[in-house]
């Protein structure tokens, strides 16, 4: 498989698969890396700004963590569970702390797991645009 | 924070610079995008909260 990463107008250079799974691994634990990685420093660091600032917001807003063990839960929590963990590291460090308990009765609840929801999925977008910069795509 | 209007204005923000720095790549257009992006969220937001009067819950 021939892999190209464009670094600049008229230099291309390959890039490995191994490199490539390494550079999305990257970008899904700690949003922006990706683009940090390739140097798009303002991209990255607008993306590392932005993203983990919003699922913060979100556990502040008494959103929840949700879990993906139990059989009982409906296929719109699996989805929302999937995203949540879209965001990587913070979603790690919140599980990890025992943070995002969510409180149903809370005013702010909806609004902070949507926060959340919404933070894990752009992250996968921005892995993606990572992804495809790395290939020559964009 | 309790005001639904500022965490709606919040929201919009954040997706709307996410949106704007993915899709555009000089500064100008992604603020232009951004803004453009951000005030609509707010604004069908409004029309929409607005809507939602004449279904009142009961």
């Amino acid at each position: 498989m021939n892999h190209t990463r464009a670094t600049t107008a008229d230099e291309t250079r390959p890039m490995e698969l191994g490199k490539l799974v390494l550079l999305c691994l990257a970008a899904w634990a700690l949003p922006g890396a990706g683009h940090l990685w390739q140097r798009q420093t303002s991209k990255g660091l607008v993306f590392l700004a932005v993203l983990p600032l919003m699922f913060g917001l979100g556990l502040l807003m008494d959103g929840t963590l949700f879990g993906l063990t139990a059989s009982a839960q409906s296929l719109l929590t699996t989805g929302a569970a999937i995203a949540e963990r879209g965001m990587g590291l913070p979603w790690l460090l919140a599980a990890l702390f025992g943070a995002g308990a969510g409180d149903v009765v809370s005013p702010t609840y909806e609004y902070g797991w949507v926060f959340m929801v919404v933070a894990g999925l752009l992250n996968c977008l921005v892995i993606l645009d990572a992804r495809d910069i790395a290939l020559g795509r964009k | 924070m309790r005001s639904h209007f500022a965490m709606m204005f919040l929201f919009a923000v954040m997706v709307s610079t996410v949106f704007a720095v993915l899709q555009k790549d000089s500064a100008r257009e992604q603020i232009r995008l951004g803004l453009m992006m951000a005030s609509a969220f707010v604004g069908f937001g409004l029309v929409v909260g607005w809507m939602m009067l004449a279904f009142p819950l009961w």
